[in-house]
């Protein structure tokens, strides 16, 4: 196994490669050369343009020289010093805007999908079993609804009752106080208070979605002859379902895990921009029609290489519950 | 005739004391299309150490007669009539006792504990019967946990033990082997290595063999042969190879839709058939000629006509629409019951009624 891993990591190297190609050659894309618009851009919000600094910055990536050197100053200014290169609208080094909101992005996404399977697991298992009870027949109607109805709709409606019945803003994932502030214990437990609507919102979107996934592998493995010889041997039911079929229906859970760490940080935009919330799409998408192109070429390869290393996660944890799957060719 | 036996010696045990009385017993499945009629009445008796095969064609209700018997019908299913009396051995800490399983909650604890501790099945699909995400050693080490009083380590040692019985290469590691590194046959052991593992006094082996090779086929039934000159159990050995039934079973049961049409020892069944579907079964075996039946693997096949849809049970005697001795008048309005003949030979059938 763990040779297997190793093998798979040193394939990813050319393939990062060739994804970093693509990736530059989408911060080429624009015409003209980034300095050139920088200056622009710096001229036209009435700031005055530093030589020095534009000098600096051309020194820096390699500007006016040709592609291939400007893409290896690129990949070694991010190998050797993690520098991702600059962002224009926001006239911030990328590596400073991303980090923050990539490690919020996580915890929101994480948090939401454990919560998701928690309360899909339980609620499938239950309608696999109870089939054609009244409660199967509910969440059957409810995950229809469920599907049918977009997480940023649901935020929308969220965010208006709150406001309407309630009076709160739910939207954010901090207050105003913290918004700008540096890290501190007390931000952290401000984010705590604030994250809960909009993880419950992004995790009650796919949850109708697991609890059919559940629901349906769960069926496929009720009637196996597997169940049947437990249960002729005198297991008690309760344990029997969780033992056997539950355990071999949620294999296909596994194996999808890993590709969501890509969706991460794409998938939750709307509801995120409905919330206002300090997460990696709205700026990915913010970046792409900015044409921001470091921090839109910065987040094309980090999700291309999330989703590789995502599928890689995925065939381990697969390997690791399925014992009939088997790593080494 | 001898070979019809197989000339093995009766088990060590009372073969005279009942273990099992099987009465009218009724199963029905009640699925939207309507209400399959999956057993009509089933009677039959097992005893102590004692063999009995099963046989009919398919989807006569043999399955269901064993789902039935170990309380495990699967839903719509479900017994609505009759009795199956087990006849419970008494151990160090509880008398003897008769419990009817019909009558029992099938997910409560008495049923539980009679289930793979007094009465264990092995099932026809070695492939499919053990769970692919388990060891065999954890799925036999947990049976033994179930029923018997030890620890993790002494139920580890009796797996193996068990494992070695059945002939195992190797009994420690496959005790850390997945289903899929395993053959057909080497499952089959190690379901009836599974089965076997709290000594239950009653073995249901439904098509044990169906699913194998013929070599694999003839191993495990000479392997069962010995396991129950060694253990004692009484054995349903179900099956529609008759070949089967001639080298395994002391006492035949023949079924048809639902009902037994016949039932007698081993020798009268084959030399002596008295009802017309017994009797097209055995024609329908091309050679099974007075000599050695051992290994022979026929199938029963080619009887003239379908088995009727369950939904239709026909009116009368259900085999009649297929019975060459059919009488015009009488069969196709009541259906016969079962008569004794001499030799407690018991038969369905107008042809033998007073
Ligand atoms: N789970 C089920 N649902 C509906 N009908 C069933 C089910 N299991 C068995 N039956 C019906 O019961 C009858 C007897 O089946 P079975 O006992 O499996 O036959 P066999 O003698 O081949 O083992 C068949 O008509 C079959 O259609
Ligand atoms: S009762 Fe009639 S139809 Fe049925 S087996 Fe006997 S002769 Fe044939
Ligand atoms: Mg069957």
């Amino acid at each position: 196994m763990l040779l297997y891993i190793i093998r798979r990591i040193l394939f990813m190297i050319p393939t990062l490669a060739a994804i970093s190609i693509l990736s530059f050659a989408i911060i080429q894309l624009p015409p003209g050369d980034f300095l050139t618009s920088y200056a622009a851009q710096l001229a036209q919000e009435g700031d005055l343009v530093d030589e020095e600094e534009l000098e600096a910055l051309a020194q820096r990536y390699g500007l006016g020289q040709p592609v291939y050197v400007q893409y290896w100053k690129w990949i070694k200014g991010i190998a050797t010093k993690g520098d991702w290169g600059q962002s224009m609208e926001w006239q911030k080094p990328v590596a400073e805007l991303i980090w923050e909101r990539l490690a919020l992005t996580v915890v929101l996404s994480m948090s939401a999908l454990l919560v998701s399977w928690f309360i899909a697991i339980p609620i499938g298992v239950y309608s696999a079993t109870n089939q054609y009870s009244i409660l199967d027949y509910s969440m059957t109607a409810f995950s229809f609804i469920g599907l049918g109805v977009p997480g940023f709709l649901l935020a929308l409606i969220i965010l208006y009752l709150a406001h309407s019945q309630l009076n709160m803003n739910v939207g954010g994932l901090f207050s105003e106080e913290y918004m700008l502030a540096p890290w501190s214990w007390a931000k952290i437990m401000d984010m705590l208070a604030h994250i809960w609507v909009p993880m419950f919102i992004v995790a009650i979107s796919s949850t109708a979605g697991n609890i059919r996934i559940t629901r349906a592998n769960l069926l496929d493995e009720l009637n196996k002859p597997y169940v049947e010889t437990a249960r002729a041997k005198g297991v008690k039911e309760t344990k029997l379902i969780w033992k056997y079929p539950v355990r071999v229906a949620m294999n296909p859970f596994f194996s999808t895990v890993g590709w969501s760490l890509a969706s991460l940080i794409s998938g939750t935009t709307l509801v995120a921009m409905v919330l206002s919330l300090q997460t990696t799409g709205p700026m990915l998408l913010r970046s792409l029609t900015a044409q921001d192109m470091y921090l839109a070429g910065t987040f094309l390869f980090m999700l291309s290489t999330l989703t590789i290393i995502g599928t890689l996660i995925s065939d381990v944890l697969l390997a690791i519950v399925d014992p009939r799957i088997r790593l080494e060719q | 005739m001898e070979q019809a036996n197989n000339g093995h010696a009766p088990a060590p045990v009372d073969t005279d004391e009942v273990l099992l009385e099987i009465k009218d017993l009724k199963t029905h499945f009640f699925l939207d299309q309507g209400v399959v009629h999956a057993l009509e009445g089933v009677d039959f008796t097992v005893n102590r150490g004692q063999t009995i095969g099963l046989v009919g064609e398919s989807g006569c209700g043999k399955s269901v007669t064993a789902r039935s018997i170990l309380s495990i019908v699967p839903p719509p299913g479900r017994v609505v009539q009759g009795e199956i009396l087990f006849h419970r051995a008494p151990t160090a800490d509880r008398p003897g006792e008769t419990v009817d399983m019909a009558q029992l909650d099938p997910k409560g604890s008495l049923a539980r504990s009679i289930r793979g501790g007094d009465i264990s099945m092995v099932f026809q699909e070695p492939m499919t019967s053990l769970s692919p995400v388990h060891t065999i050693g954890a799925q036999i080490i947990e049976a033994i946990s179930l029923h018997r009083d030890c620890s993790q380590e002494e139920a580890a040692e009796i797996t193996v033990e068990m494992l070695r019985r059945v002939n195992l290469p190797q009994p420690e590691g496959v005790l850390k082997r997945y289903p899929h590194e395993l053959s057909g046959g080497m499952r089959q052991r190690v379901m009836i290595a599974m089965a076997l593992s709290c000594q239950p006094s009653l073995l249901i082996a439904d098509e044990p063999t169906t699913a194998l090779d013929v070599t694999t086929q003839a191993q495990i039934l000479t392997l069962m042969q010995e396991l129950q000159e060694e253990f004692g159990m009484a054995i349903i050995f179900i099956t529609h190879d008759l070949g089967v039934i001639a080298q395994m079973v002391d006492y035949v049961v023949v079924m048809y839709l639902g009902e037994v049409v016949e039932m007698a020892d081993v020798n009268s069944i084959f030399y002596d058939p008295k009802h017309p579907y017994t009797r097209s079964l055995l024609h329908s075996i091309p050679k099974l000629g007075r000599k050695s039946v051992e290994g022979l693997t026929s199938r029963l096949t080619a009887i003239h006509g379908v088995v009727p849809d369950p939904y239709s049970i026909p009116k009368g005697c259900p085999y009649h629409p297929r019975c060459h001795d059919a009488v015009r008048g009488v069969c196709d309005t009541d259906n016969p019951t079962l008569h004794t003949l001499p030799g407690d030979h018991k038969v369905r059938c107008v042809l033998y009624d007073d």
